[in-house]
C-alpha cells in the first residue's frame, strides 16, 4: 500500500487478513503502524481475535459420541467389501501425485528462462511485453495443473456424463458436456473450481490407467487471444491446439464454442496433445 | 526427468488402513466441526461418516508427509458444501448475500471492550455462548468459511480450493461473515446489558443480564 496514512476505514477492510497473517509484509507494516495509534481499531482487532479464539475453543471442547467410531468402522468395512467386488475401474491404479512444489516453478523468472528456449509467441509483441504476457499466462496454467495434482477428492464421482452435467448446472455459466476421450478412456468424476477468476469445471478421466484432467471454463471473447501467449501453437488432426510446459506437466488447450478445454495429465506430451486434438467435444 | 504418473498395482490394504487409523485420531475434532457446520448431531454423524468413506476411497490422493488433519477438514467441509449445493438449484445463490450492504460502522472502543475483556469471569461463558449463537445464525457457507479460517486455520489459498472459488471471493466472503458475527454480537450484547453503549464505567450486572435474556427468549 503506497498511500500515506492508513485510515480506519481502510484498516477495517484488511483487519481480517491481518488477523489471519495473510498480508504481504509491506501492507502488514502499514496496518500495524495505524494500529499503534488508534484505540478503536485496536478494540476491533481485539474483538476479532476474541471471536476467533472462542470459535476455536468451542470446537476443541466437543467430543464425538462414543458409538460413532464403531459406526464408522463398520461403514468402512462395508464400503471396502463392496469396492472389492466392483468392476476394476478407478480402484486398480496407484497415482503418483506430484507435490505442488515440483509442478509449479518457484519463480516466474526461472520459467521464463526455460520457456524462452522453446516458445513461439502468438503475436510479435515487443520484448519488454514478454515478461508481462508470461506473467499473465502462467498463473492460469498453474491453476489447471493444481486442479490435476491437488489432493481433494472429486465433488461428484460418476462415469456418467449426464450426472456430471447436472451437477454443474447452475454452478458455472456454460453447459458442461463432458468431452469423450476415446475408447480406452472413461470419466471418473468432477470438481467445481476456478481458473483465475472464472468458474471452472474440472473433469477427471482414466485413460489407459493414467489420470487425465480436463478443465473447462469460458472466457470473454476479447481476452481469448491474450491468454494463450507464450505457448506452442500446433495444428494436429485438423484442429488448432495450444500447449505449453509448466513444471513437469504439459497443458494443452482447445476452444469450442466459447469454452476452453484445458487438458493435463500423467501421460507423455504427444499422447496429451493427441487426446486434446481428437477429443469429441459436444 | 520426466515426472509422469506410473501405473502400479493398488496399494496394499495395510497402507490404506494406516491412513484410516491415523484419521480416526482426529474423530473428535472432525465431529465437533461437523456439529458446528450442520447444527444437528444426526447430520454431523452422517457428515463425518461420509468423510471417512471418502478418506478410504480416495486415500491415494493424500500425500504422505503433508498435513493430514488439514486434508481431512478440507474433505469434511467440501462434502458439506457440496451437499448444500446439491440441494440448491439457484445459480450463484450466495452472490445475493454477498452483495447486500453490511456497512462498516464504527463501534466505540468502550462497547467492544466489554466483549473482549469481560469484567467478571462469570461473564466469559456468557459471551462465549453469544458468539456461538451468532455463528449459528449465519448462512451455511459463511459459517463454513469461518470454521475453515478460525478452527483449521487454512490459508486463503486452501480455503479457495475447498470452496471452489477464487481467493478474492474467499477474502470478501470471510470479511462479510465475520462482520455479520460482530454486528449480531454487539447488538445482542447491548440488548442483553452485556455491554453498555458508550458508558464503559457502568458495571455489568449479571442479574440484569439474566432477566433480560429470559425476556428475549
Amino acid at each position: 500500500m503506497k498511500s500515506p496514512a492508513v485510515t480506519c476505514h481502510a484498516f477495517r477492510r484488511y483487519a481480517d487478513a491481518l488477523l489471519d497473517a495473510e498480508l504481504d509484509p509491506g501492507t502488514q507494516i502499514e496496518l500495524e503502524r495505524h494500529l499503534a495509534g488508534c484505540g478503536s481499531c485496536q478494540e476491533l482487532l481485539a474483538l476479532e481475535r476474541a471471536v476467533k479464539r472462542e470459535v476455536k475453543r468451542s470446537v476443541s471442547e466437543t467430543k464425538a459420541p462414543i458409538a460413532l467410531r464403531s459406526r464408522i468402522e463398520s461403514a468402512l468395512l462395508q464400503n471396502a467389501i463392496s469396492a472389492r467386488s466392483a468392476p476394476p475401474s478407478t480402484a486398480l491404479f496407484r497415482v503418483h501425485v506430484l507435490p505442488a512444489r515440483y509442478a509449479i516453478p518457484a519463480t516466474i523468472a526461472s520459467l521464463a528462462a526455460a520457456a524462452l528456449l522453446s516458445v513461439m509467441w502468438l503475436n510479435q509483441g515487443k520484448a519488454s511485453d514478454a515478461a508481462e504476457e508470461q506473467a499473465s499466462t502462467v498463473p492460469m496454467f498453474e491453476d489447471i495443473v493444481r486442479l490435476h495434482s491437488g489432493s481433494l477428492p472429486p465433488d461428484v464421482t460418476s462415469g456418467h456424463g449426464a450426472a456430471v452435467t447436472s451437477y454443474f448446472r447452475g454452478k458455472v455459466d456454460f453447459p458442461v458436456r463432458p468431452a469423450v476421450l476415446g475408447d480406452d478412456a472413461h470419466l471418473t468424476g468432477a470438481r467445481l473450481s476456478h481458473v483465475r477468476d472464472h468458474n471452472a469445471a474440472a473433469l477427471f478421466y482414466d485413460v489407459g490407467g493414467r489420470r487425465v484432467t480436463v478443465v473447462m471454463f469460458a472466457q470473454p471473447r476479447p481476452q481469448a487471444d491474450r491468454v494463450f501467449h507464450g505457448v506452442y501453437v500446433e495444428r494436429a488432426f485438423g484442429r488448432t491446439i495450444v500447449h505449453r510446459r509448466i513444471g513437469g506437466y504439459t497443458v494443452s488447450a482447445r476452444e469450442n464454442e466459447g469454452v476452453t478445454y484445458a487438458f493435463t495429465g500423467d501421460t507423455d506430451e504427444a499422447t496429451l496433445v493427441r487426446l486434446t486434438a481428437t477429443a469429441h467435444l459436444q | 526427468m520426466g515426472l509422469f504418473g506410473r501405473n502400479r498395482q493398488s496399494q496394499p490394504p495395510r497402507e490404506q488402513d494406516e491412513l484410516v487409523k491415523s484419521s480416526l485420531q482426529h474423530l473428535d475434532a472432525l465431529y465437533a466441526t461437523a456439529l458446528r457446520l450442520t447444527r444437528s448431531p444426526a447430520d454431523a454423524e452422517d457428515l463425518v461418516q461420509d468423510t471417512f468413506v471418502k478418506v478410504q476411497r480416495f486415500h491415494e490422493h493424500f500425500e504422505p508427509g503433508t498435513n493430514l488433519k488439514a486434508w481431512l477438514f478440507k474433505i469434511l467441509t467440501n462434502t458439506f458444501i457440496n451437499k448444500y449445493r446439491r440441494q440448491t438449484r439457484e445459480r450463484n445463490v450466495f452472490d445475493g448475500i454477498d452483495q447486500e450492504p453490511i456497512g462498516e460502522g464504527v463501534m466505540s472502543a468502550d462497547s467492544l471492550r466489554g466483549l473482549t475483556e469481560p469484567d467478571a469471569t462469570a461473564l466469559r461463558p456468557i459471551v462465549a455462548r453469544e458468539i456461538q449463537a451468532a455463528l449459528d445464525a449465519l448462512p451455511d457457507e459463511y459459517r463454513a468459511i469461518i470454521l475453515l479460517a478460525d478452527v483449521e486455520e487454512l490459508s486463503y489459498k486452501e480455503i479457495a480450493e475447498v470452496l471452489g472459488c477464487p481467493i478474492g471471493t474467499v477474502m470478501s466472503r470471510l470479511h462479510r461473515a465475520r462482520k455479520l458475527v460482530q454486528k449480531q454480537l454487539v447488538e445482542h450484547a447491548r440488548a442483553l446489558g452485556l455491554v453498555a453503549a458508550g458508558h464503559a464505567e457502568e458495571p455489568v450486572d449479571i442479574d440484569v443480564y439474566r432477566r433480560r435474556r429470559k425476556e428475549l427468549a
